[in-house]
């Protein structure tokens, strides 16, 4: 049916495309259509084709009513009634068409409402939500009012930029505000400083708490046990007649200590615990003495001012009575010692002790230092000199002999007093002494804890040192067994040593060939003196040796004379004064000393000693003498000008060679 | 610690050629250089105490601190006999007055040197223990430790001449003219003649008893020779020796030494020195004319000159040095 009208209507075919295409074509063109006719005319024509079909139907049925009706009439009327019907489908379809197009707009243009309207939503809300900004920004108020800032003037008077504010704020830069501001700042640093503060001094304050608690807990410890041993000892006291024991604790006679020996006491435990040294440390001193003394100090500072005015009078009156007695009065109040004393005890091998007491001087605020020690098995002169109490801690730093006090006011003092400084009375004012308890004699009214602590290692060290290189020094005096020692090196020594005597200072300097030792320097009265003799054959040795007091940093010192037979059975006597072989013997053993890689130090003398003997020994052999055959392997006898003889040994594949420097 | 100031000994002096300095050398091999002229001027003054206070001397190192045992002065070199080996320094290198104000021991700077090898198979070191130079040909003597004297041209640093002889180390030489006389350790005086190989003749003074001390052996450590004179002393006596007869004239018993190392004839005087507590001067008969207490113990070196000023050194084995104007006494000590 559809087919028909088209191909009725030869327009429509006009185009002659492919037969597919033909209904698109024509959806097309009926679109089109419906844009270009009026719908009202399109309704007209409805009405008039509806109204047409009313008519015909009418007449039809008319004309089938009436009998023998003309068929041709029939046939017509079926002809426009198609012809009516094909217009009316068309129509319908425009009408289709139409609506749907209309359909189509009506939803765009809904679509394009609903989104405005979400957008004036959305403004909508916008706009309230920035009302309520608004309105809080406009509602905010700070809280700087409710601060309560420091007054201007005292900011004024505190701040360090005040008075330039004020001045800009007069001048009109600033405002009340900016000022306001700056007051603020001000305000804050000064409560983030308090603040600082009060931090630490709580943390200060836990500490303290923290430590308060543990001793109290020690304490508490403490408290049963001693109950327990107080308890156990009153039988004990009461069979002896004593009185039960009264509460005493250790650190009360700490604390009386002066300051300088309390330190001295404190570092020395403390290095003590730390090192694990043999040594103890306790106070000695009667603790009631000590505390009147300290009462007693504490009166005399009181009534010092008084005293001063007081003074003359008393002494007029006892004037030729006790001008002595005052005198020796004063003495010993200036040299007097501070009751207690700090005793420091060295254990050594073969139960040996070695004590050094320290004493504190009140009045020449000195520490001084006096030496007792129990030494056992050493018989020998020597032995004694050497360990004896007065001289073994001296110069255990060069030049630190304790003769006089470091302190210079001392000395003035002294010597105002017309007092002498009697170190055997009152012990030695060594200057390792005043280091270790905290005096410094640059500045020495205030002990410091910094000085005694950096020095108590070095000094306590050195003195172990010290107590060593003695002990070994005794014993290598003591070796007698050098010959066999020297024919392991391939020298045979045939001299006879006397053994070793100590020599006063008195001889020494009485001595031609030790004089210009002393004159040139080298040789102290504080230098410790010995004297031995080597017989080699018909020749005599005296072997004068100083040893200096802190061997063996330096090496020791020989003084040489030579005693020997003439031709005509007299003796010659040679020293470095009147003999160019004796003096080069001394040269040799003083001044060219052989570097041993590490030299054990307990051997050290033993082979200066030894290296002597040999080129005694070998001086003589080539001396030229009858009496002194050569036994040494000796390449020439005598070079040079000034006849030196060839003291330089030399170790050779075949033995020792001496040979000429 | 003992200071090996102490145990310097002074082998060797000399002048310098403008008679202004002295230098010394030491068995430490260490040159010192002393301004004359300071210190004699102080000496006038009477201020002896001030003597050598900074910058008056100053010191120069050897190469290997080498012993220094004998010095001559050149025209334009000093001269210096260590161990094996002598080395000519130029005098400008030593000698400025503006070095006294380095208180620093400057190594010496060698101009040149002469190595005298040792003999073979020996380990012998050859110390050059006298020296004398003849300015007029630049012929060096040089009395060594190899019982040798040997000549050397000091042109091109040849050895010109050995002269052998002798069975120990020589002591010293002197030379008058084409003679040279040497005293050894074994107890010769020898005299050569510069132009032929062997001694001309051949003295042993301590052949004779009077003048042999057996304590204190045969050698002899100095001798000097003058025309008709020679005088020597060492281990054995001093004496004087008539040279045409070979034969002692004076043997000096009046010196009290224990070795003689030093002797001087000038102007009918006789000096004299070494192991003793004086230095003499004597006279043709043994007798003295006067002595002088020395600061060493033993005097090794004894250096005079008359211009531009007159002076006596005298060194030996000490720090010190006797400076004497005039040989009667004792004007300064040098090296304090």
């Amino acid at each position: 049916m559809s087919e028909k009208p088209s191909q009725s209507k030869p327009i429509i075919v006009r185009n002659k495309e492919s037969e597919v295409d033909i209904y698109t074509a024509v959806a097309k063109y009926e679109e089109k259509q419906t844009s270009n006719r009026d719908e009202n005319n399109d309704s007209a024509i409805y009405f008039n084709t509806l109204h047409k079909w009313q008519d015909i139907m009418k007449w039809n049925y008319e004309l089938k009513n009436k009998e023998n009706s003309p068929k041709e009439k029939l046939e017509e009327y079926k002809n426009d009634v198609i012809h009516l019907f094909l217009i009316l489908k068309k129509l319908n379809r425009l009408d289709k068409i139409r609506s749907k197009q209309k359909k189509d707009l009506l939803n765009k243009k809904k679509q394009e409402i609903d989104s405005k309207h979400l957008q004036q939503e959305n403004l909508l809300n916008e706009l309230f939500y920035l009302k309520k900004e608004i309105s809080k920004c406009l509602q905010y108020k700070s809280s700087d009012s409710d601060i309560d800032l420091v007054p201007l003037e005292t900011f004024c008077l505190e701040s360090p930029d005040s008075a330039d504010y004020i001045d800009k704020l007069k001048s009109g830069l600033i405002n009340e505000h900016d000022l306001h501001i700056k007051r603020l700042q001000w305000e804050f640093e000064q409560r983030q400083t308090q603040q600082q503060q009060c931090d630490e001094v709580e943390k200060n304050k836990e500490t303290i708490l923290s430590e308060i608690q543990e001793e109290s807990r020690i304490l508490q410890s403490i408290l049963p046990m001693l109950k327990d041993i107080r308890t156990a000892a009153q039988p004990l006291q009461q069979s002896f007649g004593l009185a039960p024991c009264q509460a005493r604790s250790y650190a009360d006679i700490v604390n009386l200590l002066p300051k300088p020996l309390y330190y001295l006491y404190i570092q020395t435990d403390a290095y003590r615990v730390a090192c694990k040294s043999k040594f103890t440390v306790s106070i000695n001193g009667d603790e009631e003495e000590a505390r009147r003394f300290d009462s007693n100090k504490n009166n005399v500072v009181d009534t010092n001012s008084d005293e001063e005015v007081d003074v003359p009078k008393p002494k007029k009156r006892h004037h030729k009575k006790s001008r002595t007695d005052t005198k020796s009065v004063q003495q010993k109040s200036l040299l007097s010692k501070h009751p207690l004393s700090v005793k420091l005890t060295l254990s050594l091998k073969n139960n040996t002790q070695f004590v050094m007491e320290f004493f504190y001087l009140v009045n020449l605020n000195l520490i001084t230092v006096t030496v007792t020690s129990s030494w056992s098995g050493f018989s020998s002169s020597y032995s004694r000199e050497l360990l004896s109490p007065s001289s073994i801690l001296d110069a255990l730093f060069s030049g630190d002999n304790g003769k006089e006090s470091p302190h210079i006011v001392n000395f003035h003092q002294l010597e105002e007093e017309k007092t002498e400084f009697n170190t055997m009375e009152v012990g030695k004012p060594y200057i390792w002494a005043q280091s270790i308890c905290g005096l410094d004699f640059l500045n020495p009214s205030v002990p410091d804890f910094l000085i005694s602590r950096n020095h108590i290692a070095q000094v306590l060290k050195a003195i172990n040192n010290r107590l060593k290189t003695r002990l070994s020094l005794i014993t290598q005096l003591d070796c007698s067994d050098l010959e066999r020692r020297f024919s392991v090196n391939g020298v045979n020594l045939t001299s006879v040593l006397s053994p070793w005597n100590t020599m006063a200072w008195e001889n020494f300097i009485k001595l031609e060939y030790c004089k210009p030792h002393v004159e040139f320097g080298t040789v102290t009265e504080n230098d410790l003196l010995f004297k031995r003799v080597i017989n080699y054959k018909t020749a005599t040795l005296t072997v004068v040796m100083v040893i200096k007091c802190d061997y063996p940093k330096s090496n020791p010192i020989f003084t040489l004379q030579l005693n020997m037979p003439t031709t005509n059975e007299g003796m010659s006597v040679l020293n470095s004064t009147n003999n160019n072989s004796v003096r080069e013997l001394e040269r040799e053993i003083n001044v060219f000393h052989e570097q041993i890689e590490d030299e054990d130090i307990n051997e050290m003398l033993i082979n200066i000693i030894g290296r002597l003997v040999v080129c005694f020994e070998v001086m003589m052999e080539t001396w030229g003498h009858s009496d002194f055959p050569k036994t040494k392997t000796i390449l020439y006898n005598i070079r040079g000008r000034a006849r030196n003889h060839p003291f330089k040994a030399v170790k050779h594949h075949s033995g020792i060679i001496f040979e000429h420097r | 610690m003992v200071d090996i100031k102490y145990y310097t000994t002074i082998l060797s002096q000399t002048f310098s050629p403008c008679g202004n300095y002295l230098i010394t050398g030491n068995n430490y091999g260490i040159l010192t250089v002393y301004n004359l002229k300071n210190e004699l001027q102080s000496g006038n003054d009477f201020k002896d105490q001030n003597l050598s206070v900074g910058g008056r001397s100053y010191e120069f190192e050897m190469i290997r601190k080498m012993q220094i045992n004998s010095m001559e002065s050149g025209e334009k070199f000093l001269i210096i006999g260590g161990v094996g080996l002598i080395v000519g320094v130029d005098w400008d290198t030593i000698i400025d007055n503006n070095f006294g104000e380095n208180s620093k021991v400057e190594p010496l700077s060698i101009s040149w040197s002469i190595n005298i090898p040792s003999p073979k198979d020996s380990m012998l070191t050859i110390d050059v223990n006298c020296l004398i130079l003849n300015k007029e040909d630049n012929v060096l003597y040089a009395g060594c430790g190899d019982n040798t004297v040997y000549a050397f041209n000091l042109e091109c640093g040849d050895v010109m001449q050995k002269l052998e002889g002798h069975s120990d180390f020589i002591h010293s030489i002197d030379k008058l003219d084409d003679t040279i006389v040497s005293a050894s350790e074994d107890g010769s005086v020898m005299f050569w003649d510069v132009r032929s190989k062997d001694y001309s003749s051949k003295i042993i003074p301590s052949s004779n008893p009077e003048i042999k001390r057996p304590n204190l052996g045969n050698w002899i450590g100095s001798v000097t020779i003058t025309k008709d004179w020679m005088l020597c002393g060492g281990g054995t006596k001093l004496s004087l020796w008539n040279r045409s007869m070979a034969a002692p004239m004076t043997v000096y018993n009046c010196v009290e030494d224990s070795g003689i190392h030093v002797t001087k004839l000038m102007d009918e005087t006789l000096y004299a020195g070494g192991c003793s507590k004086y230095f003499y001067q004597l006279s043709f008969t043994d007798e003295i004319l006067c002595k002088i207490e020395t600061s060493p113990v033993t005097v090794f070196s004894c250096v005079n000159q008359e211009n531009p000023f007159k002076v006596t050194c005298l060194a030996g084995s000490s720090y010190k040095i006797d400076i004497c104007t005039n040989l009667n006494y004792k004007m300064t000590t040098l090296g304090i």
